[in-house]
């Protein structure tokens, strides 16, 4: 165990008190909610004539879901979670996380104390010291940097759920540099009606699925993942939606589904490809929408794959306004600007002109389709023709119609952008964006709160130099030699979520100058920093007001449930400590509640405007965003911000890739065919569940009652193998291996196995679960908008027993 | 002095493993229940198999000796003393092992305040207390020396034979009247307790008389003894008749029944069920329903001590087969709750059936419950059977007599 | 009268476990003991599923107290200390429960856990509703369908927390309650009707 040699482990969870009431003492706070080691000792006795005291904050939005809370406190504990008052009754949400966060905010890998690394890097080999040593530590080594290699040297990785404001912008840092998650799918679905996110996000949310008839849901276990959203779900089963969950797993929104159809890992493009040539054949495609509304009839000049533009274009992002792009008008029976009066542009055409060949993209779609007939379809994806023909008929013709996919599965293949390519295009031929109610595409998970009742706050404004830098073009991986990263900065466990093969990760990191973890937990991230700077859990504030979202269609405020536990400071406090000795204490807000009220005063979203702090603490943190509506949508009126303002589904960037049209391409390391699989048979899956959000809630003693770290095998796979559930198993693979205990269930893919993402190392037998995934980089990955996907679950391994 | 040099080194290693077990008990009372091996999913263990196992084996001195009474069966009425003796020191280590099993023993009390008379246990209670009266009242009529007494002895046998039955029935009823499990809910419950106690309840006496004869305490007739155990080869016949008709009727519909038969003939508790089928029933009844193998007190000896011990292996199916499968089954199970639970982290704490095994402190508790037993029944026969009691007389005027019996 | 209950939508359980933490936390439940619990039926996992790839089924079950109407374990309490309230709710006063377990064995749905020991919390402290007794050592505790809360006009915390609103609790009593019109609109069943416990708690598909 790494953490026997932190000697932060002196302190045990009972002392803990003792502790933070000095560092409470230390800070020249009130310390009277807080007890001594022995009255923390005292027996438990009825409990009636304690002080209760409520205090209201925000839990985590990493599942998209960022539940506001009403927290009792009793005697300087908190006692009790339930869900906070909303105006939108909907949205007064908690799930088994939050609730066992009385026990998690005082869980043993609390980190209590700053750290220094005395070992060598993810040995977990600490020292304690001083917040001062610390942070001077941090500073000299920031500046070092600086001065050594300029501030595009620091890869910042902050957490989804960072308190931090200001930080990445005082350190000048690469943010999130390449991080090659959660961006697959939306590298290929996002450009052609430019999604704002780039991540894939949905064109309606999920309130809208009731509205739908039929919901082909492809690899999201979103009743696990984002489950604020079972509502939605069930909503529309009860108004006759018909849900196909389409998943390699019987995952619990498959067993929840009107029906579960299940498909070979890696192959969501080839079944979207197949359902295409089906619409095709049968001319189930919305003839009219493609003409209006998309790119389809523009020309393309066969030679070189270029769209036909009014004149050559000096960048494919040159809008349609300033130099349109061309089609065939069947009124004149020539070729016109596609935005001129009264152009009745031809779909399917191709013509010769001065001896150059032009076809339009449909034409060109249209034949690329005549390689992936039913047949190959069938074949890839192992669904039955007979299937595919039903589904493609019903979510053709019985509309309105839902395509959602999430980030668990195609996304983290290294074909995911043409699975994400292809589902654009299939939900443009049936015409789903911007059309009627219940009709839409996308990742619902990542809809929900980012893009739709999501207000937009002003950042606090920072002198000039203080600025994110962009991560050079040239890398695509923040561990190549041309990323110029030289320190890491990262908070939540990020280089464990964010790093596949991780023994190749390790060297590198081993390479670099300075690492510095701000983290609440001792996730496995921890054991590579040279400074640990232990931070509040969302419950924590050294003053009343703490940070501000607008989220979920509301402002939400967090306010102080607790003190700051142990010696740990809010994310705030620390960046204010880092900024006054970078030389920037005068330029930050001096108390959250100065930077809220500035978020505040200067909102330019008309959602924000209005709302003051005043009322926010009068209604205990949530007050609604101005003119929600009841259920949000995207691209009413077929307004798509790309370059022709028509949703652009050929991507002429990816001519010379062969991927202007979504094309077939295998997964890299997981296919068929591949002849590693003589020795890594398996193919490898991280699953996430209900239980984390990633490596959060891991070292919760309340839902580790729950859920044990275990390698979950098809009996198949098992008696070929000798398994039985309980026996300790090692998954191995060239780049590594780790061993926890096996679990043999039929809801597993018989050739693949599954285990939950996110698991600490600790918690396993032996190893890291990231030591054994896919971190290939594609060629075309500079090309793509998020840059190269890591292809975690592309990843081959065989199991055996330990 | 021989005997008593032996009597005492008995009576002190005896009275030492009875101080273990109420230490053991207090070691209990002061951790909780959760020192035992019960949990939440078998939420009864080796306390009420032995309670079961005691009100069973005081059954056989009391319908002996109250039917020597009540039938005017004249050779029987030579062992009522010891048989009530024997009787009533059991029925005490029954209710000494109710006791023991309650988690809240010190709020006993509300027993008596706001009792529920429609409980078995209640019921229990009450008849197992009306059975000890019974049994002491019984007692002291046959020891007094009163004109009358031999007369109330009959009354009262008239009286404690139903009592003795009632015993059993109402300790069949706490598990028979249980319609929640499955192997518990039967109205053979009652005949199959009664019969069970009998047969061990008459090994333990014959085995008892047999041991009062090696020490002298009391003579019995081989004759008398072969006698019982012709009566103990009847009992025995009928239990496992009983047995019969219980499997018969769990395996013959093949619907839920078939699945706790299944645990009892291959599963957790087979064992168990098996040993009683062959060692507590075939074995023995095999032995004495042969007349000469009757007259041969080391196979009377052989044949009680296997009925006995088949009686408890019964017990112990009994009871925990029915804890094994929960009605609504499924992953996690039930949360065991248990001590060993208590301690585990992570979903240890759920079990997908029943399990349980006695601790340490529940096997030092039975040990010292049974000890205290024994010495209770040695220190009564010799201060309240006739035999010793001339010769303690004798000593008490002088010396002398002692000898002789040695 | 007033009967309480609970109506359970079968097709609307993730098995989230959420009901079984909510409940936890209000009741100040300890470590090693839970009132309510989400059955995956016939799996020895929760990931589990019944059937053979890719024919498979899987059905979550939460199941505590039934508050039956002939409630097994209140006919068998030799004390009392099990009874059935005014509200229609199986209630366990403490001070009357001897330990005997009588209830445990009698209970057909396992729905009873005891006290083994001084109960074990973690964070080792009286967290959850102020209002709701301490249990100690030597007792038998269950489901009270949130006493305190419904007392007051509250849901019951596992209702109040269901993200996927498959609870609905209230007055069987009342002929106009959701949960009466659930009950006869959904022809809603109850686990081992056989038992003829007749529980208050009303499952649905």
């Amino acid at each position: 165990m790494s953490e026997a040699n932190g000697s932060q482990n002196v302190l045990t969870r009972r002392s803990f008190l003792k502790a933070s009431g000095a560092a409470v003492g230390a800070l020249g706070l009130a310390g009277t909610a807080m007890l001594t080691a022995d009255e923390w000792l005292a027996p438990a006795q009825a409990h009636a004539d304690e002080q209760e005291r409520t205090g209201y904050t925000f839990h985590y939005r990493h599942c998209q879901c960022n539940c506001h809370l009403k927290c009792t406190v009793r005697d300087g504990r908190m006692a009790f979670i339930e869900p906070n008052d909303w105006p939108d009754k909907r949205n007064e949400t908690i799930c088994l996380k939050g609730i066992s966060e009385i026990q998690h905010v005082y869980s043993v890998d609390r980190l209590q104390v700053p750290l220094k690394r005395v070992g060598e890097r993810g040995s977990g080999e600490f020292v304690e010291i001083t917040w001062d040593e610390a942070l001077d530590a941090v500073a000299q080594g920031i500046q070092k940097v600086w001065s050594d290699y300029g501030k595009q040297a620091i890869a910042y990785m902050p957490s989804v759920d960072t308190l931090s404001v200001n930080l990445g912008r005082i350190l000048g840092a690469q943010e999130k540099p390449h991080r090659g998650i959660d961006i697959g799918l939306g590298n290929g679905f996002s450009p052609a009606i430019a999604e704002s996110g780039g991540q894939g996000a949905a064109s309606n949310e999920m309130k809208d699925w009731k509205n739908a008839k039929t919901i082909l849901n492809v690899g999201c276990n979103v009743l696990e993942t984002c489950m604020v959203t079972a509502p939605y779900f069930f909503e529309a089963l009860e108004a006759g939606a018909e849900i196909i969950t389409i998943d390699p797993n019987y995952c619990t929104t498959a067993a929840k589904s009107s029906r579960w159809i299940p498909i070979e890992p890696g192959t969501d493009a080839a079944l979207y490809l197949g359902m295409m040539s089906l619409i095709l054949e049968n001319e189930w495609y919305d003839e009219a929408y493609l003409r209006e509304n998309t790119s389809m009839p523009f020309l393309v000049d066969e030679a070189d794959g270029s769209l036909l533009r009014d004149h050559p274009a000096e960048s494919p992002k040159e809008t349609g306004a300033d130099n349109p792009f061309m089609v065939w008008d069947a009124v004149s029976d020539s070729m016109q600007p596609y935005d001129a009066d009264g152009v009745d542009p031809k779909l399917d055409a191709s013509i010769e002109i001065d001896g150059k060949t032009y076809s339009t993209v449909f034409r060109k779609f249209k034949k690329q389709h005549e390689a992936y007939p039913i047949e190959w379809a069938a074949e890839k994806t192992g669904v039955s023709e007979e299937v595919l023909r039903e589904i493609t008929e019903k979510y053709a013709c019985n509309g309105p119609s839902i395509l959602s996919f999430g980030f668990g599965g195609a996304d983290k293949f290294s074909n995911a952008d043409v699975s994400g390519h292809a589902a654009v295009v299939l939900a443009t031929l049936v015409g789903t964006f911007g059309s009627e109610d219940g009709a839409g595409a996308g990742a619902y998970v990542n809809a929900y709160q980012k893009v739709f009742g999501a207000g937009k706050l002003p950042n606090w404004p920072l002198p000039e130099e203080c600025k994110a830098a962009s991560a050079p073009k040239e890398s695509v991986d923040i561990r190549d030699d041309k990323s110029g990263i030289r320190m890491l900065y990262f908070q939540d466990g990020a280089i464990q979520q964010c790093s596949a093969n991780m023994n190749e990760t390790a060297k590198w990191i081993d390479t670099l100058d300075f690492v510095v973890a701000q983290e609440i937990y001792h996730t496995p991230s921890v054991d590579y920093a040279d400074i640990v700077l232990p931070t509040c859990s969302h419950f924590e504030l050294d003053q009343e007001i703490g940070s501000l979202r607008a989220l979920r269609g509301h402002a939400l405020l967090q306010q102080k449930v607790l003190d700051p536990l142990f010696e740990s400071r809010t994310d705030f406090w620390i960046e204010t400590e880092i900024a006054k000795r970078l030389g920037y204490g005068d330029a930050i807000p001096e108390s959250y509640e100065e930077l809220v009220r500035y978020q505040l005063d200067n909102a330019k979203d008309e959602a924000v405007k209005g709302i003051t702090l005043e009322e926010l603490i009068e209604s205990n943190g949530v007050v609604a965003l101005n003119d929600q509506p009841e259920i949000a949508r995207s691209y009413v009126g077929q307004k798509y911000a790309t370059a022709s303002g028509k949703i652009d589904l050929y991507y002429e960037n990816l001519v010379n890739y062969g991927q202007a049209l979504p094309a077939w391409e295998d997964p890299c390391e997981a296919y068929a065919g591949n002849p590693l699989r003589d020795e890594y048979p398996l193919q490898f899956f991280q699953r996430r569940t209900k239980y984390h959000i990633h490596c959060n809630m891991v070292d919760s003693t309340w839902i580790q009652q729950f859920f044990k770290p275990s390698v979950e095998m098809n009996p198949v796979d098992a008696e070929s193998r000798g398994l039985a559930s309980g026996d300790i198993v090692e998954v191995v693979n060239d780049r590594g291996s780790f061993s926890c205990e096996c679990v043999i269930t039929n809801a597993i893919r018989p050739g693949t196995v599954a285990v939950v993402e996110g698991i600490w190392d600790k918690y396993l037998e032996s190893g890291a679960i990231q030591s054994v995934t896919n971190d290939t980089a594609i060629d075309r990955g500079p090309a793509l908008p998020k840059g190269r996907v890591i292809p975690f679950n592309d990843t081959l391994v065989e199991v055996k027993k330990a | 002095m021989q005997t008593s040099v032996k009597f005492k080194a008995a009576a002190g290693v005896l009275a030492v493993l009875t101080a273990a077990g109420v230490a053991a008990w207090i070691y209990q009372i002061m951790g909780g229940l959760g020192v035992t091996g019960m949990n939440n999913g078998t939420s009864w263990g080796l306390y009420i198999t032995c309670f079961m196992f005691f009100v069973g084996l005081s059954a056989g001195g009391l319908i002996v000796a109250s039917s020597a009474s009540v039938f005017h069966v004249k050779e029987y009425k030579k062992v009522a003393l010891p048989a009530v003796i024997l009787s009533t020191v059991c029925i005490c280590l029954a209710g000494m092992f109710v006791l023991i099993d309650l988690g809240g023993i010190q709020r006993i009390y509300q027993l008596l305040l706001s009792p529920n008379v429609m409980s078995p246990l209640f019921w229990d209670i009450c008849v197992i207390s009306l059975y000890l009266v019974i049994n002491v009242i019984y007692l002291v009529f046959m020891l007094s020396k009163k004109s009358g007494a031999q007369d109330r002895v009959a009354i009262v046998s008239r009286f404690a034979l139903p009592v003795a039955i009632l015993v059993h029935s109402v300790t069949a009823w706490i598990f028979g009247l249980e319609l929640a499990r499955e192997g518990w809910y039967s109205a053979i419950m009652a005949p199959l307790f009664v019969v069970s106690a009998m047969d061990s309840g008459l090994a333990l006496l014959l085995l008892s008389l047999m041991g009062l004869n090696r020490s002298g305490l009391f003579k019995t007739d081989k004759k008398l003894l072969s006698n019982l155990a012709g009566l103990l080869a009847v009992c025995i016949a009928i239990d496992g008749f009983f047995v019969g008709c219980e499997i018969l009727t769990m395996a013959y519909p093949g619907a839920a029944g078939t699945e706790t038969l299944a645990i009892m003939a291959t599963g957790a508790t087979a064992p168990f069920f098996w040993f009683e089928i062959v060692a507590g029933i075939l074995i023995p009844f095999v032995i004495l329903v042969f007349a000469k193998n009757r007259a041969r007190m080391g196979l009377v000896a052989f044949a009680s001590i296997c009925v006995i011990v088949g009686v408890f292996c019964k017990r112990v199916w009994l009871l925990l087969t029915s804890f094994i499968e929960f009605n609504v089954a499924g992953a996690p199970g039930v949360i065991s709750g248990s001590s060993a639970a208590a301690h585990a982290s992570g979903t240890d704490v759920w079990a997908l059936a029943g399990a349980y095994a006695p601790t340490w402190v529940e096997i030092v508790v039975v040990v010292g419950v049974v000890s205290l037993g024994i010495l209770s029944f040695m220190v009564l026969c010799r201060k309240l059977l006739p035999g010793n009691r001339a010769a303690a007389d004798a000593e008490s005027s002088g010396k002398g007599a002692i000898g002789e019996i040695a | 009268m007033t009967r309480f209950g609970l109506a359970i939508d079968l097709s609307r359980c993730t098995g989230c476990n959420t009901c079984v933490m909510a409940c936890k936390m209000q009741n100040n439940v300890p470590m090693s003991l839970a009132w309510n619990r989400v059955v995956v039926e016939d799996c020895d996992f929760e990931v589990g599923a019944v059937g053979t790839y890719p024919n498979l089924t899987r059905s979550y079950l939460p199941i505590a107290c039934q508050h039956c109407e002939n409630p097994a374990c209140l006919r068998v309490c030799p004390t009392g200390a099990t009874y059935k309230d005014d509200k229609g709710r199986v209630e366990i006063d403490y001070d009357k429960c001897i330990g005997c377990r009588m209830c445990m064995a009698a209970c057909p749905y396992n729905a009873r856990v005891f006290n083994w020991e001084d109960p074990v919390r973690d964070p080792d402290f009286n967290y959850g509703d102020k209002d709701v007794p301490v249990r100690p050592k030597g007792v038998v505790e269950k489901c009270t369908l949130c006493k305190e809360r419904t007392d007051r006009g509250d849901e019951p915390m596992c209702v109040r927390c269901c993200l996927s609103k498959a609870r609905t609790f209230g007055d069987l009593d009342d002929p106009e309650s959701e949960i009466s019109r659930l009950v006869r609109e959904k022809k809603a069943g109850v686990l081992l009707e056989e038992q003829g416990t007749r529980p208050q708690v009303h499952y649905f598909n």
